[in-house]
């Protein structure tokens, strides 16, 4: 009989995985649907580079498997395990690779805009790819993978002042790159919804 | 902290309360923190739409489970997933605010319907205890018959045992004089009873009190008013219908008629507490904090019906700069559909108690719970006050945003 795994929490899927079996695939499976989109999300945001995002990724994931085997390893919390895993590799890549841009990221920015928040979107992954790491890294965790300050410190072993400062800093920074479209867009067209009751 | 501070986590969800007055305080009278904010939600909003960062590559699926020694699974079983973490991005938070408002907007409906039930079963179940503890009563019936073998009220069998004995309790001891009167003016003039209507225009043919009878020659119910005042109070619509006020249906037939089955009605909403939300000073005070309501009496003690509303949800800011023209508008449209149920037979000094629940949208959905009185000025206009709690979503530029409210309401009730 084929067992539901949707029902499992995922520290007992990890049990599953220890067991190495045929139910260990589908455990991993389920973890994998569960958790792949945010992990990839922040790949794909903090490299920029599709490709080197999708190694990543997948090292990401690989790394957690073989995690699952080690005995007493605690997998009370699998996505904040999978992120610190992730950023670790992401900010080692992102050294061995500083200051590379790759053109292909900006083709695809530069694509045809459906409409105003695309093209906003658009210049905020370009922004992204300027700002200093920290604070993409954190500005990532907080509109990605919506983390609360709270766990934004706890997995990055800082503070919640900290973690307050640097999303404020890298907020700005974003708005800094983005004001030239923000002031054009935002403002020039009266779009202030102050001033109309919806 | 600094006022750009405070902004960054108002849309991160992370400001404090106490915070949050001092935000609003900051935004009223800066202009480019009200900039401020509307870009930081608009970069925040952005995010929400970036699906492609959630949907990694079939590739890199296929190459991972290989490297695992697994097999691939079906690209429709990870979509599920993919989806809901995007979604989850722009809609989880949502989601948790809508629900907990909606499930109180449930719950406190349910609740109205619950205990206006539990009156009306316990009050039709102790009708029937004491109509049936009348029925097993010595039969009062007989007695009075022999002082007045007239007096039967009800063209029903059943009706008649039960309120013979009811009515005849109020009927005092003059009745009975009444009684060999009328007995003596049918001996000397055939034309007994006169029907309700003949009765009340001729005033002059009854002196002091109130007998309920029954027309030998006819199976209506008729009514003899002794008193003018009294006759003059009887209202029109029983009038028309010939039956007595003291029927035991003439509360729910004068509710039936006492208008037709449409209402307008107007209400000012007075707040008197809000939560914080964003909120800048008042532009159109003329108009703010009213509602517009259709009804539709669907039955004798349930309304339902549009509203509809333009009222100030979130904190009531004071203008700070009244020499300064004020051109932000935090007021909110609304719309939405009420049912308002009347505890039409139990009135307080003529105020009629009510409980009614609205659901509606702005930007997003809000629901309303309020009770008050209703107090019938004329015939066809009724004063209504209540006290109304409501919850409300609302999306200034795809934020979502709560707010709780409690207002007093007075408003008039017009009958169409």
């Amino acid at each position: 009989m084929q067992i539901n795994f949707e029902k499992y929490n995922d520290s007992e899927l990890c049990a599953f995985l220890c067991k190495g079996n045929a139910d260990a695939e589908r455990a991993f499976a389920e973890l994998y649907r569960r958790h792949s989109p945010r992990i990839y999300a922040y790949c794909r945001r903090f490299l920029g580079n599709p490709q080197e995002a999708k190694d990543v990724f997948q090292e990401a994931f690989v790394r957690f498997y073989q995690s699952t085997k080690q005995e007493n390893r605690d997998f009370t919390n699998v996505p904040g395990f999978l992120l610190t895993i992730t950023r670790n590799l992401c900010f080692n890549s992102k050294r061995k690779e500083r200051d590379e841009i790759c053109f292909e990221d900006y083709m695809y920015y530069e694509s045809d805009d459906r409409n105003e928040k695309e093209e906003l979107l658009n210049l905020i992954k370009m922004a992204l790819e300027v700002i200093p790491d920290e604070y993409r890294d954190i500005f990532i965790l907080r509109e990605y993978n919506e983390l609360s300050y709270l766990e934004i410190a706890e997995l990055t072993k800082t503070s919640i002042s900290n973690v307050k400062v640097k999303i404020h800093r890298a907020k700005q920074k974003i708005r800094e790159i983005l004001q030239p479209y923000l002031k054009e867009k935002l403002f020039d067209d009266s779009k202030n919804y102050y001033e109309k009751p919806l | 902290m600094t006022a750009s501070e405070l902004i960054t986590q108002f849309v991160d969800g992370e400001l404090s309360t106490s915070h949050e007055s001092e935000l609003f305080s900051a935004l009223m009278v800066n202009e480019d923190l009200r900039k401020e904010l509307h870009e930081q939600m608009a970069i925040h909003d952005s995010v929400r739409i970036d699906t492609e960062a959630f949907n990694p590559p079939q590739q890199a699926t296929r190459d991972l489970f290989a490297e695992l020694g697994f097999t691939a699974p079906n690209p429709s079983f990870l979509k599920k997933g993919a989806m809901a973490a995007a979604s989850a991005v722009g809609r989880f938070s949502i989601m948790k605010k809508i629900s907990i408002p909606a499930l109180a907007v449930l719950v406190s409906t349910l609740l109205t319907f619950w205990a206006s039930s539990e009156y009306y079963t316990n009050k039709y179940e102790n009708m029937a205890q004491n109509n049936f503890q009348n029925t097993n009563q010595k039969d009062l019936t007989t007695t009075v018959s022999k002082a007045a073998p007239i007096p039967v009220v009800s063209t029903s069998v059943v009706e008649k045992s039960n309120n013979l004995n009811n009515n005849l309790k109020r009927i005092p001891k003059a009745v009975n004089k009444i009684f060999a009167a009328i007995s003596e003016n049918d001996a000397n003039d055939n034309n007994s009873i006169s029907p309700v209507e003949a009765s009340i225009a001729n005033d002059e043919l009854v002196t002091n009190t109130t007998v309920i009878t029954e027309n030998q020659n006819n199976s209506s119910i008729t009514l003899i008013n002794s008193s003018k005042e009294f006759a003059s109070n009887i209202p029109t619509e029983l009038k028309q219908t010939n039956i007595a006020p003291e029927h035991q249906f003439a509360p729910m037939i004068l509710a039936f008629n006492k208008s037709k089955s449409w209402f307008v009605e107007i209400n000012r909403i007075n707040p008197v507490y809000s939560s914080t939300a964003i909120s800048t000073p008042y532009a159109n005070s003329s108009i703010e904090n009213i509602s517009l309501a259709i009804f539709y009496k669907v039955k004798n003690n349930l309304l339902v019906g549009i509203m509809g509303g333009y009222e100030a949800f979130g904190q009531n800011i004071p203008v700070t700069r009244p020499n300064q023209p004020v051109s932000h508008n935090p007021l909110l449209a609304w719309g939405g559909i009420a049912a308002r149920y009347m505890i039409d037979d139990f009135k307080f000094y003529g105020f009629k108690p009510f409980a009614q629940a609205t659901i509606g949208v702005t930007g997003g959905p809000f629901g309303k719970i309020s009770g008050g009185l209703e107090y019938n000025l004329f015939n066809f206009v009724d004063v209504i006050g209540s006290a109304e709690g409501a919850v409300l979503l609302y999306r200034p530029s795809d934020k979502y945003l709560t707010s709780n409210k409690i207002a007093f309401n007075l408003g008039l009730n017009f009958h169409l």
